[in-house]
């Protein structure tokens, strides 16, 4: 049986204006940019907005990818993690978020929403950065290599920022467990 | 993370937690849209396609091509500068020419 073409392959033949092989690459690499982006984001459309753009630049802009340096999929995470950051900086709301000097601070998620929404929304609640190394090791499942090569630091810098953030969701988690018991608790006393 | 084991489980139990969320779908539009784009400004025009078109052609056939371009090209030469064609000087050979003119001018009153 034939080896797959390889993702270099397929780019340098999108490149030179293969419809067949774009759509190959693309569909390869779809989900896991748009889910990357959507996460870090917080923003289904921006995720669209970054998805499209970072594919079309793959195969119109300048050639900046090396297979002999990243994986594909590394490369269009990282491409996709400077464009949700470029928003980030534009915004005058979230530019001061994009460092690690700022201190955490406590996740409060409302009592009213079940597990599966509280995990969300505190994932969505962490800084930007803590966020990033969350989406890349635990949803993608990128190693600690990976994902520092996406977020264009070392190791122990991304190893740091998932310590934190998963301290973050437990303490964040196990406030809203408490809560919902005490609201199950005064519910039940009133019946 | 961590070595300690009490923090490790601590981490398993919140990757369960994490991944039981249902992970965000790009829409069907989104596929729509960037193979549009990718037409738009990255497929070349057919004039391009055509510039960098290749044939690819076995080496025999390719000499017998040249071969016949050659000979067409001198055909075409020939025809243009008036020449006759070799077919058309063999039909010749036979011909003899005529005998030399001699010229005589007489002076005039004689």
């Amino acid at each position: 049986m034939a080896e797959p073409p390889s993702d270099g392959d397929l780019l340098r033949r999108a490149r030179a204006g293969d419809a067949g092989a774009f759509a190959l690459v693309y569909g390869r690499h779809r989900d896991v940019v748009f889910r990357f982006a959507a996460r870090l984001s917080g923003s289904p459309q921006a995720a669209e907005d970054v998805t499209h753009d970072c594919f079309l630049a793959l195969v119109t802009g300048p050639n900046g990818f090396d297979p002999a340096r990243a994986a594909l999929r590394t490369y269009l995470c990282a491409a996709a993690r400077n464009r949700v950051f470029k928003r980030f900086r534009s915004d005058a709301r979230t530019a001061g978020a994009l460092d690690d000097e700022t201190p955490d601070a406590p996740i409060d998620l409302p009592a009213q929403i079940d597990r599966a929404a509280a995990v969300q929304a505190a994932v969505a609640a962490l800084p930007p950065l803590q966020r990033e190394a969350v989406a890349l090791v635990e949803y993608e499942g990128c190693t600690l290599a990976e994902a520092a090569a996406v977020a264009g630091a070392d190791v122990g810098t991304v190893k740091s920022r998932l310590h934190r953030a998963r301290a973050a969701l437990r303490r964040a988690l196990a406030a809203h467990d408490d809560r919902r018991t005490a609201r199950a608790a005064a519910g039940g006393s009133h019946d | 993370m961590t070595d300690d084991p009490e923090d490790q489980e601590k981490d398993a139990e919140l990757s369960r937690w994490l991944r039981e969320g249902a992970d965000p779908q790009p829409p069907l539009r989104l596929d729509a849209r960037v193979a549009q784009s990718y037409r738009r400004t990255a497929a070349p025009s057919w004039a391009a396609r055509a510039w960098r078109a290749r044939l690819s052609l076995p080496a025999p056939v390719a000499a017998l091509l040249l071969i016949v371009l050659v000979a067409a090209g001198a055909f075409a030469r020939d025809v243009s500068r008036g020449r006759p064609h070799g077919a058309v000087r063999a039909g010749l050979a036979r011909l003899k020419p005529l005998p030399e003119i001699q010229l005589h001018i007489a002076g005039g009153g004689r």
